[in-house]
């Protein structure tokens, strides 16, 4: 797939604090990428100078294979529909007439029914003529998503688009969303603190902490990292890895000088033990071990469970 | 371009505060064409009701303002369009800004063609307000006097345009207020209170460096804002050259002001 985002060192400071510092990302045609990072680590700065909202200090945006000024004199950022932060929305209008803005602003024909599929697309339907001031938190987000879809977007990008949605809402979003992607071909680039929530869409992942973007990998890397694993510690894997190999077992990774890790047969693990000690291969532990998204987002960014 | 301004006709065309503007501009202009019109035949009170009330000396025929030209031009150097104008930018301009709605439209729209739409609207908004003055006066006349009359309909026209201009003009100074602030409560204050009083200070202090310089200059007539107080229907044609340089000036400067703000600047 070819690459419709690619940043190359983008830079944003405000004064002395580095809000983005050096992000090189990656998004392909057709993805859907997984944006996560604590409150104030960047992900909100990066949507915004990639949607065109603020102006990178240094480095590069390529979008849709245009750089620079390009950008702007081609109206590149059109075809970006973005909801970050709290949605745009005018409160005094209803939610049909904020719809009706924004397809005036972008040339929609036929708007009325237009407006109508959107809104009946987020579930809306129903509210379509209230005031967007009476919405709850969750309708508000709605309707922020149903404005970044006008225009039919190639790229969509949707910063915490689950806060303050129900447990259905989230469900609807996570179809919506993977509808978008596979009927329209939508690109969409999402951030989100619920990381279980995030690993049932994302296609891919971006890991960025203090400005900096970490790590990238893709779903299959993701779930190789975090899936169950029999994890022995030996002062001699060598010679554990030829027991395994004795017992057909080669899906087998050596972590470290003392730790192995086996990916495969889970269920037999006292017959691994017992074939262990019979070769004298000296088991210092064994034990069946599952690293969540949770944990592997921990272990990237150095932090974890406060106590 | 069209598409933005279609856009922002919309959204004030579904804006209420609008609406009760415009009905709250009638009624001022009512009140202002009916006081002058029974104060007929009594020019001292006439006089000293301009004075106080518009802070304009009135050009009267003999005390009695029956001609509806004149009468026109006494109530539009009132401070009502400019104050009207400036509540609607405050409410108006600002508002992409207070409801982040400018999110939504950060890759449609060049910096420029907010610039463009909002000179156009402005044009239009004056335009209707203008109109609008005209016919509640009429009505105003119809029924204190019974019959209009109009001495001369040419300076009339002449005069409207120009203003028209003029208070664009104005608009357009209160709309990069408001996008240099992107406070609603500043871009309603600020210009109303410089149209009221602060505007004559700082043309006294503007003539009174010129006379410290041995030149004699009345600055106000090469502001909108005080052309706007001061130009009479009558006043010569370098009058209203001075009043259209002024007004052009004003546009060209806060359409550039605006885009290079507007490019420059992070959308909140």
């Amino acid at each position: 797939m070819d690459d419709l985002l690619t940043t190359r060192n983008l830079t944003k400071e405000y004064g002395r604090l580095k809000a983005c510092d050096k992000v090189n990302m990656h998004l392909k045609k057709g993805e859907i990428y997984g944006f996560i990072g604590k409150n104030g680590s960047g992900k909100t700065t990066f949507m915004r100078m990639i949607t065109g909202m603020a102006h990178p200090t240094s480095g590069e945006i390529t979008l849709f294979g245009r750089t620079g000024s390009a950008l702007q004199k081609e109206n590149v950022f059109s075809r970006v529909g973005a909801l970050i932060e709290a949605p745009g929305i005018y409160t005094g209008m209803t939610a049909k007439d904020n719809l009706r803005l924004k397809c005036l602003a972008y040339g929609v024909k036929q708007i009325p029914k237009y407006c109508d599929e959107l809104l009946e697309l987020v579930g809306l339907s129903q509210a379509a003529d209230k005031r967007a001031g009476s919405f709850s938190l969750g309708m508000r987000q709605r309707l922020g998503i149903a404005l970044a879809l006008v225009g039919e977007p190639e790229l969509l990008v949707l910063d915490e688009p689950t806060n303050g949605l129900d447990p259905q809402g989230i469900a609807d979003m996570r179809s919506i969303l993977q509808n978008l992607r596979t009927e329209k071909g939508m690109t969409i680039l999402i951030s989100s603190h619920i990381l279980s929530e995030l690993s049932r869409i994302a296609t891919c992942y971006g890991i960025i902490n203090a400005g900096q973007l970490l790590m990238e990998l893709t779903q299959e890397e993701l779930t190789e990292r975090c899936r169950d694993r029999i994890c022995i510690t030996t002062a001699q894997p060598e010679a554990a890895r030829n027991v395994l190999e004795q017992m057909d077992i080669r899906n087998v990774q050596m972590v470290d000088e003392t730790t192995l890790h086996v990916f495969e047969r889970q269920e037999d693990i006292c017959e691994i033990n017992r074939r262990l000690v019979l070769a004298d291969v000296p088991v210092a532990g064994i034990q069946l071990s599952q690293t969540s998204v949770e944990e592997f987002y921990f272990s990237v960014t150095g932090g974890g469970v406060r106590t | 371009m069209i598409r933005v301004f279609r856009m922002e006709w919309y959204r004030m065309w579904k804006n209420p505060a609008v609406w009760i503007l415009f009905l709250a501009y009638c009624a001022l202009f009512a009140l202002a064409g009916g006081v002058m019109g029974i104060l007929v035949g009594d020019s001292s009170l006439s006089q000293r009701f301009q004075q106080e009330f518009y802070g304009a000396p009135l050009t009267l025929d003999g005390g009695v303002l029956t001609d509806y030209a004149e009468l026109f031009n006494a109530c539009m150097m009132g401070n009502i369009v400019m104050l009207v104008t400036s509540v609607c930018i405050g409410i108006h301009a600002t508002g992409h800004v207070v409801s982040g709605y400018q999110k939504n439209l950060a890759g449609v729209a060049k910096k420029w063609h907010y610039a463009v739409s909002s000179l156009v609207l402005l044009f239009v908004f004056n335009a209707i307000l203008i109109v609008l003055g005209a016919f509640v006066l009429r009505i105003v006349m119809f029924l204190t006097h019974e019959t209009v009359t109009c001495s001369s309909f040419v300076l009339l026209l002449r005069y409207c345009g120009v203003y028209l201009l003029l208070s664009t003009a104005y608009g357009m100074f209160g709309a990069v207020l408001a996008l240099l602030t992107q406070s609603r409560i500043v871009a309603i204050i600020v210009p109303v209170v410089y149209c009221t009083a602060a505007s004559s200070l700082f043309y006294m202090l503007l003539d009174a460096i010129a006379g410290a310089l041995n030149f004699q200059i009345e600055s106000a007539r090469y502001f909108p804002c005080g052309s706007l107080r001061s130009l009479h229907l009558t006043d010569s044609a370098t009058e209203y050259g001075k009043a259209i340089f002024g007004a052009v000036l004003c546009i060209a400067l806060c359409i550039l002001l605006s885009v290079t703000v507007g490019r420059k600047r992070d959308m909140r």
